[in-house]
């Protein structure tokens, strides 16, 4: 065994190590996250609302919406905008985790001050199959990418070194997709008395979400966008007990579908997965209005602070009118 | 949690190695062997009684014919001169049949989990019976992790008993052998006398070991993740729809998936050997620039070695030991003379080897092809070594001419690449089929207008494979000409000993085809 001098010369070459690369994996993570807020084409799709939130002018959130691929495709906040002047934000990600929705919170609130946060309950449901293990796995993955951004941009390298480029019509969070793959009109939400439970990992991070939005004095609504394919009513069964449970407010929008004025035949571009634009312009006209009814939200029509809003329904009208 | 995942190399082994290096020395081999049963049941769950019952079965097989073998010995001590070759032979029986009875229980065991559907589904084909109608119906059987794996060790261990080349060893070292965690999923296939005592001696953690196991890790992350994750999506892509492709296109999907499990397989292993050695543990080495071969049979003496040589030991050499073989060369050497009687001994004893090879691999017809396809070619060098060097000696080539060498590897090359063909392909039919399809219309001009960034990878994908063959061809070069000498890394000054260790760091967190975009790719090797 080495000296008590020797020993201390190896810990300290170990920390010297450890020291320059935790530096060179720092100034790396900073290189790609800058590279990645300047520039969105370099982002993949999959990271776009992380970097889309990072780079909106502060305090321009009234209302934040966080969940998985239905709630970019569901919610436009320039139609939001437009009726009512609420100031919204979808911070969707393509089947974002319930962990994920966590740290996208954490995220927003570092330059946000939403006064009420949307939680879709699609990924109450969403489940690692390979077990519990795996899970866990999935939140340390998860807490890792946020600690390091270097392993969530690491491919970046791809778009700086060649053309690669991953473009994406981005409107405020909101997605747009046009075209029709239609699905019969039949009702879907049928009581049959079940519950499905929502899942623990999501009950755990549900808790850890209404307590992020007390300490940031938010109110917590879960929400349910339109989707046939994915939803039913043992879902909102498990997702309305754990809303009582939490006392939060829970609009699901699969039980008014017709009041929405949802035809399925012609509003989703993915056989009643997913909306497309006319879909979710009805869906966003009736959120904007409930939300108006039932939450004291400022309109900020007019508010130079709020100019960002404009600019982007002035784009979102040119890239509809460029059909 | 496979080998290369941040749990098993941030998580399972730093808890095991602290375990470990805080434990007294008796008692390292059991943090050891308990850690093999945790990985062992993080995969299998309750199958891990399959693990147990072959530790017991070969332990007290192995008991009983050492017991055998010692009252032999007092036998013969005892008896008269000439009863003693009959109590030999007496002895030597029970002993045998202890033998074979636990390897019958073994290889039926294996053979049932693993070739049974394989069995049943041919019976079925043979008998002709109508679809849903079965003479043998099939079933669903999962396999425990690492099960080929461990019964070749399991195996080896008993036939070294009966051979005398190990003795009465305590239980727990033999389940150690047989559980060492970083061997479970992909091996080597180590030798009792390779592994055992050193996994039970307690060796102390070293920090020389320590860097040295994880350099070799990091070197194998780069491999595996870096250019065989990435190749993955267009092996798939070419795999998965050949019927769609042709030519040259064909050719690149046999290199591609060879590249890919090269880099994959020995990635692993590079992986697994640096995980023992931080323990002090210098596991057997599975590859040996496999791709400098300039022959079949050398390659397999550089590809998957630690099979090759549990092969050799324990079918070649007994078959050919056999008394048929003998009788086979006296016999041959008398009437047909020697080359044709080498040519015949050569086939009898590389036939159930190969065999063997590719049914290993699992329950296709692809794999048994696979076998046979190099018992053919290596047999083929054996018969026509003679042939050749009278050719180049005709012809006054040197042996080491360079470029007569790279004729010879290139045409290793071509052998490898059309045996990985069949050996990735999803049918013994479809192997057949992409080989004839390569045949057709082959130019590399298909690769032209952007056709070959139609795959899944896209240039910058190609660029990184490109870069991280380079990088791992001059590792070859300098491993195979040993350039570094027996110091290694070590002969650097530490400025440039670290840049290497940050570049390779930065190489695999930055280019390494993991997280968003890329889809999680399984060990290729933990599904034979």
């Amino acid at each position: 065994m080495r000296d008590s001098r020797g020993m201390l010369k190896l810990i300290g070459k170990i920390a010297l190590f450890l020291a320059i690369l935790a530096g060179i994996l720092l100034i790396l993570s900073e290189v790609i996250h800058r590279a990645c807020i300047n520039d969105d084409k370099i982002v993949h799709d999959v990271n776009k609302s992380v970097y889309n939130v990072a780079r909106q002018p502060e305090n321009t959130m009234d209302v934040v919406v966080t969940g998985d691929s239905v709630t970019y495709f569901a919610y436009n906040p320039i139609v939001i905008w437009e009726e009512q002047g609420i100031a919204s934000y979808i911070c969707g990600q393509p089947a974002q985790k319930i962990q994920e929705s966590y740290i996208m919170l954490k995220n927003v609130y570092k330059t946000q001050k939403p006064k009420l946060v949307l939680l879709e309950t699609d990924n109450f449901f969403t489940w690692n199959e390979e077990g519990k293990i795996a899970n866990i796995k999935d939140t340390a993955k998860e807490w890792l990418k946020d600690a390091f951004p270097l392993l969530r941009g690491h491919d970046v390298w791809k778009s700086l070194f060649t053309d690669k480029s991953y473009h994406e019509d981005c409107f405020k969070g909101y997605l747009y997709r046009d075209g029709v793959t239609p699905v019969d009109n039949e009702e879907y939400m049928i009581d049959n008395g079940q519950t499905r439970p929502v899942l623990p990992i999501a009950r755990d991070y549900c808790k850890k979400i209404k307590e992020l939005c007390d300490e940031n004095g938010s109110t917590l609504l879960f929400v349910s966008a339109p989707s046939k394919m994915d939803y039913n009513y043992e879902m909102h069964n498990g997702a309305a007990e754990l809303a009582k449970e939490l006392g939060v407010d829970y609009l699901d929008m699969n039980l008014v579908w017709q009041e929405i004025g949802i035809d399925w035949q012609t509003d989703t571009f993915d056989n009643g997965d997913h909306l497309n634009v006319s879909g979710a312009e009805k869906t966003s006209r009736y959120l904007g209005k409930y939300l108006k009814d039932n939450y004291d939200l400022p309109d900020r029509r007019g508010d130079e602070a709020f100019a960002s809003f404009d600019a982007e329904a002035s784009a979102f009208e040119k890239r509809r009118t460029a059909n | 949690m496979a080998y290369h995942e941040a749990a098993y190399l941030l998580v399972f082994l730093p808890i095991v190695l602290i375990a470990y290096h805080f434990t007294a020395k008796k008692f390292k081999w059991f943090v050891l062997l308990l850690a093999g049963y945790a990985f062992f049941f993080l995969f299998s769950k309750k199958l891990i009684v399959f693990l147990f019952a072959t530790t017991l079965l070969v332990f007290v097989g192995g008991r009983i014919i050492l017991k055998i073998k010692e009252k032999s010995k007092i036998a013969c001590e005892t008896a008269q001169p000439s009863d003693i070759k009959r109590l030999k032979k007496k002895y030597a029986n029970y002993s045998k049949c202890v033998l074979v009875l636990v390897i019958i229980i073994l290889v039926a065991t294996l053979g049932y989990l693993k070739y049974y559907n394989f069995f049943a589904e041919n019976i079925n084909a043979l008998a002709g019976m109508p679809e849903g109608q079965f003479v043998l119906a099939p079933k669903h059987l999962i396999l425990p992790i690492g099960i080929s794996f461990y019964t070749l060790q399991a195996i080896g261990y008993m036939v070294d008993v009966y051979w005398e080349k190990v003795g009465r060893e305590p239980l727990g070292k033999v389940a150690l052998f047989l559980a060492f965690f970083p061997q479970i999923m992909e091996g080597p296939i180590s030798l009792y006398s390779q592994t055992a005592d050193q996994l039970y001696a307690g060796n102390p953690v070293k920090w020389e070991n320590l860097k040295s196991g994880a350099l070799r890790i990091l070197w194998g992350l780069f491999k595996k993740m870096v250019i065989a994750d990435r190749l993955n999506i267009l092996v798939s892509a070419l795999y998965d729809n050949y019927s769609q492709f042709n030519g040259a296109f064909i050719a690149l999907a046999a290199i591609s998936y060879t590249v890919q499990l090269y880099m994959e397989f020995s990635g692993c292993m590079d992986i697994i050997i640096g995980s023992g050695r931080m323990f002090g543990i210098n596991l057997p080495e599975n590859f040996r620039q496999p791709f400098f071969s300039k022959g079949a049979s050398e390659f397999w003496r550089r590809w998957h070695i630690t099979l090759g040589v549990w092969f050799k030991t324990y079918i070649f050499y007994p078959v050919s030991m056999s008394k048929a073989c003998k009788k086979w060369n006296k016999f041959g050497k008398k009437h047909v003379g020697k080359w044709l009687t080498m040519f015949v001994s050569s086939a009898i004893c590389l036939f159930p080897v190969w065999i063997c090879n590719g049914l290993w691999h699992g329950a296709k017809w692809s794999y048994i092809f696979y076998g046979i396809y190099y018992f053919v070619i290596i047999l083929l060098e054996v018969g026509l070594e003679p042939v050749r060097k009278k050719v180049i000696n005709a012809l006054h080539i040197a042996d080491t001419a360079v470029w007569y060498n790279v004729v010879r590897v290139a045409k290793t090359w071509i052998i490898i690449f059309v045996g990985e063909l069949f050996f990735r392909a999803d049918t013994l039919t479809a192997g057949f089929e992409m080989f004839k399809s390569m045949f057709r219309g082959f130019s590399f001009s298909q690769f032209a207008n952007g056709a070959l960034l139609n795959l899944g990878m896209d240039k910058a994908d190609f660029l990184a494979v490109i870069a991280g063959c380079i990088v791992v061809a001059i590792v070859g070069v300098i491993n195979e000409k040993k350039l570094l000498g027996k110091v290694g890394m070590a002969r650097f000054k530490m400025p440039i000993r670290w840049a290497i260790y940050y570049a390779l760091i930065v190489a695999i967190v930055i280019m390494g085809a993991y997280g968003d975009g890329y889809n999680k790719v399984d060990m290729i090797y933990a599904g034979f």
